[in-house]
């Protein structure tokens, strides 16, 4: 996990269009992700999840607050500069279990994060446009304060075992 | 890009409906809905100009999710009922979804079929190699070592479905491999296959964590498709047999005649009728 | 229309092909009869009115199609040209024996209508008001035809012209809270053709609630059992489901092409002496028991007459309480037909 961009950023009004995807995208993927650990029946996963949206809400409020009066690109989903297949804070959405406990909730959430750090600050790193490095770098530092309080959450969580979560009709059986 | 885009540019989120999946958390088939939607987005296609036709399985519960028309059907028949609905309406968009089971087994000779007839519509099934909704049975396309089921506690023991190079034999006129894994691509896929004027083939690998949980490790097998795409068939039949099956992008694109019945009243019933005349 | 080559059915496919073209339609060769029933649920789904014409062994392949239009509620008609089952059979014959596969194939408790033409002539007459019904009501029609009639040629009046209206009920653009599978009074909820902004919806062959949403509630699936049973119970059919001819106490009672020699032998028998009405159903199902009763009133003795094995349409009338004791079934199997002279042989045992 070392994200990068493919090209520099070079406006704000593409820096935004970034951003907004990347947040909209992940505040949108948490929700489902929630969505469907309630369809099957692990609320306390969800419950995180939901609360994990309300990241990316935040961030994409301040977006579009940035973007006020200005006429973001229309970028074509797949000419996104970042360099995973998916917008960096989904990537690993596919990890996800329908009997996940907290412990791997977090270690998700956390990578997911911190791609999105990386993101923001690969965009910093290699613009040439200084509002661009500015903004680039505020939206890593709230990242990285995400990435932050994450793990303050696993050492709460400590080596406390929460029980295994168990299917009594699992899908598979062992054999 | 076909038609005008709307006043107010529809987003990818505008093509999603308010019903939750019941797929389980990390499958496959969420990074295809998402991509379908931006897809559908990108193109500025009028919703209620847009049907989405499914058989039955996890895969096929997609229509249900977009705010597209959809026909959610029998096990197997998605092609038939979006032939009929083309044949019937050619102003519309047809798309159609599905699983592995539902499209190369019990709907396999519907496959062969639509593509043969080529009609303008695009078909996206969503391979996982096995039959979840069933609870993780053997499929055309598992491999024949998968001893996992008790259905066939010895593996299937039979060869696997190579759907590419079926799609490609019986005459479809596009044929492409995505991921769900990687889906920037599979948006592009999905954009390619909808503009496509004739029957588009994308088989999407779109792992199941639940029965499957080894496919994880597609991620790490994936790669770009060992052959250029093609208009000749010859050179796409040789390059899908290269290629181990992992390999994602256009593998055939070929303008063809496009199937769709002849439009054009020349009588009236009454004149029909008048033939009968003794 | 989308058919697959069946004998006897393909004389209807090959007339249809050129002259549907004609009018504005068109006949979709498919790949096999799963795919012909689905194709034109696809194209009555899209709002265009649309049937197929098949025989025994195709229907029997369409019954989970037919399932399906009848749980999403897509109007379709089959015609079903029957000849001699059951397997392959006697393709080239008739019989009257898919009465049972056409009134209870389905799996599940799935209400249709079921109509049998009575003669050459009569084919028209009640296609026409099968897609009538069907439109209107949103459900399946089975039309059952034979094979006499399917390859036979004949010369015949103008036929006569169904009178329902066969206007399908559709949501116009932008209806508030547009619910496909509403519930009302009458059980027909608006279908939103494609193309319509505003009234997107997913038709679904699993049970749903009023939206189209997949739901195994119980109420849902309640409302909508009751709601598919409604429409066509409580339609008023008028008096086209059955016709009678002479007048007595002594009835021959039948369905479809005995219904020819039905008459003539009521005929026949009321010139000997012994006045007889005959009484032919053209609306096997939903059945009209109440007007049927009232036609049966006052009758002294009565054969029920099909020409199948297992007196499939004696025991459908006794299973819907439909039958005074005293009827008796004269049911024999094709290929030969049933003649007057048999008729009126069976009913003279009965004096």
């Amino acid at each position: 996990m070392n994200i990068s961009i493919t090209s520099p950023i070079e406006s704000v009004a593409e820096f935004l269009a970034h951003a907004e995807a990347l947040e909209l995208e992940s505040v949108e993927s948490y929700e489902q992700l929630a969505d469907s650990m309630e369809v099957h029946n692990n609320p306390e996963i969800a419950k995180l999840f939901r609360k994990l949206a309300h990241f990316g809400e935040k961030h994409a409020q301040e977006v579009t607050e940035l973007a006020k009066g200005m006429t973001l690109p229309e970028i074509s989903p797949w000419d996104f500069k970042w360099s995973t297949p998916d917008s960096p804070e989904n990537a690993s959405m596919d990890e996800a279990h329908y009997l996940m406990d907290t412990h791997q909730a977090l270690e998700i959430a956390l990578i997911n994060e911190i791609q999105g750090q990386q993101f923001y600050a690969s965009v910093a790193a290699t613009t040439s446009n200084d509002e661009v490095r500015k903004l680039a770098s505020e939206f890593a530092g709230e990242e990285a304060e995400h990435v932050a309080l994450l793990k303050q959450w696993q050492a709460n969580l400590g080596n406390q075992d929460a029980l295994p979560l168990d299917d009594l009709d699992p899908p598979n059986i062992p054999e | 890009m076909t038609g005008q885009p709307p006043a107010i540019p529809l987003k990818a989120k505008d093509y999603k409906s308010e019903i939750k999946p019941v797929w389980c958390p990390g499958c496959g088939h969420f990074a295809v809905l998402s991509a379908l939607t931006k897809a559908l987005a990108y193109l500025a296609l009028p919703r209620e100009q847009t049907a989405l036709i499914s058989g039955i399985g996890c895969s096929s519960r997609l229509p249900a999710y977009t705010e597209v028309y959809g026909f959610h059907g029998v096990h197997g028949r998605a092609l038939a009922v979006a032939s009929g609905l083309k044949a019937a309406r050619p102003d519309l968009t047809v798309l159609v979804a599905g699983g592995d089971g539902d499209g190369f087994s019990i709907g396999g000779n519907h496959f062969l079929h639509a593509c043969r007839r080529n009609m303008d519509m695009t078909y996206i099934v969503m391979d996982n190699e096995v039959y979840g909704m069933t609870k993780g049975q053997a499929s055309p396309t598992t491999s024949p070592d998968w001893a996992q089921s008790k259905l066939t506690p010895h593996g299937t023991g039979i060869p696997s479905f190579n759907p590419a190079a079926i799609a490609l034999a019986s005459g479809a006129s596009f044929v492409a491999r995505g991921f769900s894994g990687d889906p920037k691509s599979m948006t592009q896929l999905l954009v390619e296959a909808i503009q496509h004027k004739g029957f588009s083939f994308l088989q999407v690998l779109s792992p199941c964590t639940t029965f499957r949980p080894e496919q994880k490790n597609w991620k790490k097998e994936v790669h770009e498709f060992s052959g250029e795409t093609t208009d000749d068939c010859v050179a796409a039949a040789q390059h899908i047999q290269i290629d181990d099956g992992m390999g994602a992008g256009i593998i055939y694109r070929r303008e063809l005649p496009v199937w769709q019945p002849v439009v054009d009243p020349t009588h009236t019933v009454a004149e029909l009728t008048r033939g009968f005349a003794l | 229309m989308a058919a697959y080559p069946i004998t006897p059915a393909s004389e209807i496919l090959e007339w249809l092909a050129p002259n549907l073209e004609k009018i504005g339609g068109s006949l979709l060769q498919a790949e096999d009869e799963l795919a012909s029933i689905n194709m034109i649920i696809g194209g009555s789904f899209g709002g265009v009115p649309s049937l197929t014409a098949t025989s025994g062994p195709g229907l029997s392949l369409m019954m989970e199609g037919l399932g399906l239009a009848v749980t999403s509620e897509t109007p379709v008609v089959v015609c079903n040209v029957m000849r001699g089952g059951p397997s392959t059979g006697i393709p080239t014959k008739s019989e009257q024996s898919d009465l049972n596969i056409a009134l209870y194939g389905f799996h599940g408790d799935a209400p249709h209508l079921v109509l049998a033409a009575l003669d050459i002539q009569d084919c028209c007459f009640t296609t026409q008001w099968a897609v009538q019904l069907s439109e209107e009501m949103q459900t399946v029609a089975i039309v059952l035809s034979y094979q006499s009639q399917g390859q036979a040629r004949a010369i015949i009046d103008p036929p006569a012209e169904a009178q329902a209206s066969g206007i399908r009920s559709t949501a116009p653009a932008g209806t508030d809270g547009y619910l496909r599978y509403t519930l009302n009074e009458s059980g027909v909820s608006p279908m939103a053709v494609p193309g319509t902004a505003g009234c997107i919806y997913t038709a679904d062959g699993l049970e749903h609630n009023q939206k189209g949403t997949p739901s195994s509630m119980a109420t849902d699936h309640l409302n909508q059992l009751d709601k598919r049973l409604r429409k066509i119970v409580h339609y008023n059919y008028g008096s086209d489901w059955a016709i009678t001819r002479g007048e007595g106490e002594n009835i021959i009672l039948t369905w479809g092409s005995s219904s020819g020699a039905a008459f003539e032998a009521a005929e026949r028998l009321t010139q000997q002496g012994h006045a007889t009405r005959a009484i032919a159903i053209r609306l096997l199902a939903p059945l009209q028991r109440e007007s049927l009763a009232a036609l049966l009133a006052n009758g002294k003795r009565m054969i029920v007459v099909e020409q199948n094995h297992g007196a499939q349409f004696f025991q459908y009338l006794h299973a819907q309480q439909a039958l005074p004791g005293y009827a008796r079934s004269l049911a024999r199997p094709g290929p030969l037909p049933i003649r007057p002279n048999d008729i009126v042989t069976f009913m003279m045992e009965e004096f």
